[in-house]
């Protein structure tokens, strides 16, 4: 895949999941420019008279211009009044309860900045894998009890499990700081993984090497398309995450049936997959020559061989490229939250520069947010959207929207279980 | 005996009222808190509503589970690597549980403790070890033995059939010298002393009198390897489906973990569990039947061991050795582990490093962890040895009707496999109003461990029990005792040692719980196993062994203070 540089620009082709409200010139009615002269020309006086008027107008623009106007420093005013307000009763909720992806790094890093920043507000994370704490959340949530506020995680889970119970409350209403509410903040504005675009806010957007091989067995040369992968010469010597449970080997593979079909999946199962459900040893098997290659795996996994200098390199994307995502960056909020005020001040903390920069630097993921530095992913292999893509490019490869997860993923894994026995 | 009287007298009317009302009060508690969760899984085997959707009841999922792709080898394996491994794990588990229990076999205490380790560990860093050596491709040992003239290809696979079996010695070997080890300690040394006069050597002892003696401890040991076999997962996961080995509780992790979740499936596949096992626990009642198995009297007991004579070196130079194998080879690999850099890469830049101990030492949430394992731990062990230990003493000491049936109940939270168990019972908190205000508190985590480990903790104290003649008790009641004072002050010192055990083991279980803990623990109850699963999702292998050493260690201490309480205040003094 060749990427293009396009920092920043966006497309008026707008794709379904981008709540609109860009900057991009809009072309002018007819009827409406200034061209065609003002009437009564001659009239000197008057026009010095309209000149003087005029100056003043434009020096009393330029002033407001300036200055922030009447509405707008109410406007700030009035956030600020609404922010404090709601810290105030967040703090006499005392706490807000958020389910997080297991991570130690992103837990360690959200309690201490969170804590630090509302000391009042007590931060209480549950962390686990996606879906035992969406089973948990939607069985609660049915029984009636009323624990959790906020869950943040990948979408197949929140798609297949939250949507269909009815169980969210709208994140935008949410949203109070200007700088979380303003779309220019955010490459591509602001990012719906739902089909109402309302309920699964996406605040990540990146893809990512998920093929890795070998550099004492592969050059990197002799695969250049997924159709390489089917060369005798790599039989025996592929493993892939197994697609039948949910995470990357899942995401790879559906992408794999999407941009190469059914009988495609067949000859790559032909090839004697080293099929894995464990991470690690699957990146130990790379690191130590077993496989030659290995599809699913996230950067995170080679981390630590990278470190110790162990021959693991992620493969230049194939010329079918690769899907995007935005990973584990999404946020839900539970009907009638028990702690809605301390459940506002989360959010749009997490939608901060700060709560951005610490959940992105936790799980190696990369955001949307503008002002976010995240050039450093690349070493990761990570290569976020709004450094490196078009949001053309982003959504015609994303496999994880409520569409996708319905149309593609869904097919993609009854394959897997029939191919996989 | 002190219930055989069925018909109250004049004499005796508060005492067969107290028998009847404990069993009444068990009885319900345990089919409280049993069948609850079976029958909310059987219905929702039948429920095939999506989410979101009302109720629709059909058989989809039942036919699902025994028409999926590979089933049938999946059943197979299952059944051909659990009889297997108990086979061997039985076999040695008795000569180690005899040789430590009964004979003057040097350091014996410290032999015993060694394989008690291993029971405790936790599975994911022990096979990682046992790859790391045995890998067809890069094991050391592999590699060793290739360096040999003749050897020219790897000789061992961690990734097959016996693979599977051998990396699941270590706990399968440990689990029966924990389950045999008491029991074999109360046969009265008289039966081995005349086996010794009639001219039997050691071992003809052993197998001709001492085993047919000891066939309830070694049934129930069976049987509880058995089940746990059959649901075992974690090492299947890892060395299995790599080779395309898949297991009966691979398949319902499949079907458990899908998004949704297909619990019709996986519940109608662990229905085929059920059967089976009530199966095993007919066959095993139908065995013990009416038979005595008393070798604990009040008529006189000898412990005296027996001499091993010039078998004495040999036997211990094997027994060490086997220890050596199965639970020092592991736990090194397991604290080396938290001191490299990458686990098992002993040729890298900087292999060694303290990074690991300093960053969990930095974890905020480490001692709260720590507590809250220690809380659970603690409270889980101490209600389920008063739990188990009155259902036992029901069972095995009293004619009380309804009593087989508290046997069988007893049983039953092994029926269902430990991925779904945990589902089962949070159903049934969550639906249950009695249980709405400790929801979510430490205190529902102690009950859901201690319904986990109930079939364990019941059978372990009622093989111990089972052995306890009646005239000691009957003593107690000549004497004016009712049968609380009975069982508190003659009943409760003679097992002192087995209630200590099944303390420790329910103590043990809560402390490497992960599922459980998911689903009814919050944020505030985090234990030192969810700690682990942090650092392990996270791909910080390392630091999540850290983690498992602090697991293993505070298990450890647990032990030690057991066994030294247990040492003083045993039947054996």
């Amino acid at each position: 895949m060749r990427y293009s540089r396009e920092n920043g620009t966006m497309s008026t082709k707008r794709s379904a999941f981008i709540s609109g409200r860009f900057p991009h010139p809009r072309p002018l009615p007819e009827g409406e420019g200034w061209g065609e002269g003002f009437p009564g020309q001659g009239r000197s006086a008057a026009i010095h008279e309209r000149s003087r008027v005029a100056l003043k107008v434009a020096c009393l623009i330029l002033i407001s211009a300036l200055l922030p106007s009447g509405s707008a420093r109410a406007a700030q005013a009035g956030w600020q009044e609404e922010w404090s307000k709601t810290i105030e009763a967040a703090k006499k909720e005392g706490k807000v309860v958020v389910s997080l992806p297991a991570s130690a790094d992103l837990r360690k890093g959200m309690e201490e900045a969170f804590g630090r920043r509302f000391p009042g507000i007590k931060l209480e994370l549950f962390t686990a894998r996606g879906g035992e704490a969406t089973r948990r959340i939607v069985d609660e949530f049915k029984a009636g009890v009323r624990y959790f506020d906020i869950h943040v995680g990948g979408t197949t889970s929140v798609v297949m499990e939250f949507l269909p119970e009815n169980m969210l409350d709208p994140v935008e209403p949410y949203f109070l700081l200007p700088e979380v509410k303003d779309p220019k903040n955010w490459w591509a504005g602001h990012m719906w993984i739902d089909r109402a675009r309302k309920y699964v806010y996406g605040f990540q957007a990146y893809t990512f090497a998920n093929v890795w091989y070998n550099a004492k067995l592969l050059k990197p040369e002799e695969v250049l398309s997924y159709d390489d992968f089917l060369n005798p010469k790599w039989s025996g010597k592929i493993g892939i995450l197994d697609p039948r449970t949910p995470g990357a080997g899942d995401s790879t593979w559906s992408y794999l049936y999407m941009v190469k079909g059914e009988e495609y999946l067949k000859k790559l199962v032909a090839q004697k997959l080293l099929v894995d459900r464990n991470q690690r040893q699957l990146a130990e098997a790379l690191a130590r020559g077993k496989v030659a290659l290995t599809l699913g795996l996230t950067e995170y996994s080679f981390l630590p061989f990278m470190e110790a200098g162990l021959p693991v390199k992620p493969l230049p994307t194939p010329r079918e490229g690769t899907y995007t995502t935005g990973g584990s960056g999404h946020l839900t909020i539970i009907k009638n939250p028990p702690h809605p005020n301390a459940t506002k001040v989360f959010v749009n903390w997490l939608l901060s520069k700060e709560g951005q920069d610490i959940f992105g630097k936790g799980l190696g993921q990369g955001t949307r947010r503008l002002d976010v530095d995240t050039k450093w992913l690349k070493e990761l292999g990570v290569l976020a959207a709004k450094d490196f893509l078009t949001t053309e490019q982003f959504f015609a490869q994303e496999n994880q929207s409520e569409e996708k997860v319905e149309t593609v993923r869904k097919p993609a894994l009854a394959i897997s279980e029939k191919l996989f026995q | 005996m002190i219930h055989e009287s069925a018909l109250p007298t004049k004499a005796q009317p508060i005492r067969v009222d107290l028998t009847l009302l404990l069993t009444t009060l068990l009885l319900a508690l345990v089919a409280f808190a049993v069948l609850l969760p079976l029958a909310i899984l059987i219905v929702n085997s039948f429920q095939l509503a999506r989410p979101g959707a009302p109720a629709v009841f059909g058989l989809a999922g039942w036919r699902e589970a025994v028409s999926s792709p590979g089933i049938l080898s999946a059943v197979e394996y299952t059944f051909s690597l659990a009889i297997i491994r108990q086979i061997i794990a039985l076999f040695v588990g008795i000569i180690l549980a005899w040789l430590i229990a009964r004979t003057d076999l040097p350091a014996k205490g410290w032999l015993e403790f060694a394989f008690w380790l291993s029971f405790f560990f936790p599975p994911l860093p022990l096979t990682l070890g046992w790859i790391l050596l045995l890998d067809p491709k890069f094991g050391l040992i592999n590699q060793w033995l290739m360096n040999l003239p003749f050897v020219h290809e790897p000789l061992f696979n961690i990734y097959s059939f016996w693979g599977i079996v051998w990396a699941h010695m270590t706990g399968s070997i440990g689990v029966k010298v924990l389950l045999l080890t008491p029991a074999f300690r109360n046969l009265n040394a008289e039966l081995e002393e005349s086996s010794r006069i009639a001219g039997v050597g050691p071992m003809g002892t052993l197998f001709h009198v001492v085993v047919p003696v000891m066939m309830p401890a070694i049934l129930v040991s069976t049987i509880l390897g058995l089940i746990r076999s059959l649901e075992a997962f974690e090492i299947e996961l890892i060395l299995g489906v790599p080779a395309g080995i898949n297991v009966y509780s691979t398949k319902i992790y499949e079907f458990v973990s899908h998004s949704p979740p297909r619990f019709s499936t996986a519940t109608a596949l662990s229905a085929i569990f059920l059967a089976v096992l009530l199966l095993l626990v007919a066959l095993q009642r139908l065995y013990i039947g009416r038979r005595i198995y008393t070798t604990l009297t009040g008529r006189g007991f000898s412990t005296r061991p027996i001499a091993l004579g010039r078998w004495r070196t040999p036997a211990f130079i094997l027994v060490a050795a086997l220890g050596l194998v199965i639970t020092v080879v592991p736990s090194l690999f397991l604290l080396l582990g938290t001191f490299m850099k990458l686990f098992g890469h002993f040729d890298i830049r900087g292999a060694w490093t303290l990074d690991n101990w300093r960053h969990i030492f930095n974890d905020p949430v480490l001692l709260r962890s720590l507590w809250n394992t220690v809380a659970v731990g603690l409270g889980a062990g101490l209600a389920g040895a008063i739990l188990f230990s009155l259902i036992a003493y029901v069972v095995a000491k009293t004619r009380a009707p309804g009593r087989w049936l508290l046997d069988l109940l007893s049983w039953l939270p092994w029926s269902i496999p430990g991925v779904l168990i945990s589902v089962a019972l949070f159903w049934t908190f969550l639906q249950t109003p009695l249980f709405r205000p400790i929801y979510g508190t430490i205190y529902l985590l102690i009950i859901a461990m201690v319904i986990k480990s109930m079939p364990i903790g019941v059978q372990l104290i009622k093989s111990v029990l089972m052995q306890l003649g009646n005239e000691m008790e009957e003593a107690a009641r000549i004497s004016g005792g009712n049968w609380l004072s009975t069982y508190w002050l003659i009943v409760v010192p003679l097992i002192y040692p087995a209630l200590l055990t099944v303390g420790l083991v329910t103590f043990i279980s809560a402390a490497r719980d992960i599922s459980t803990v998911v689903l009814l623990g919050r944020g505030e109850s985090r234990t030192l196993s969810l700690l682990m699963l942090d650092y392990t999702v996270g791909a910080d292998f390392e630091k999540a062994t850290v983690v498992a050493v602090m697991i293993v260690a505070l298990v450890t201490v647990a032990a030690l203070v057991a066994r030294a309480v247990g040492g003083q205040i045993s039947v054996r003094s």
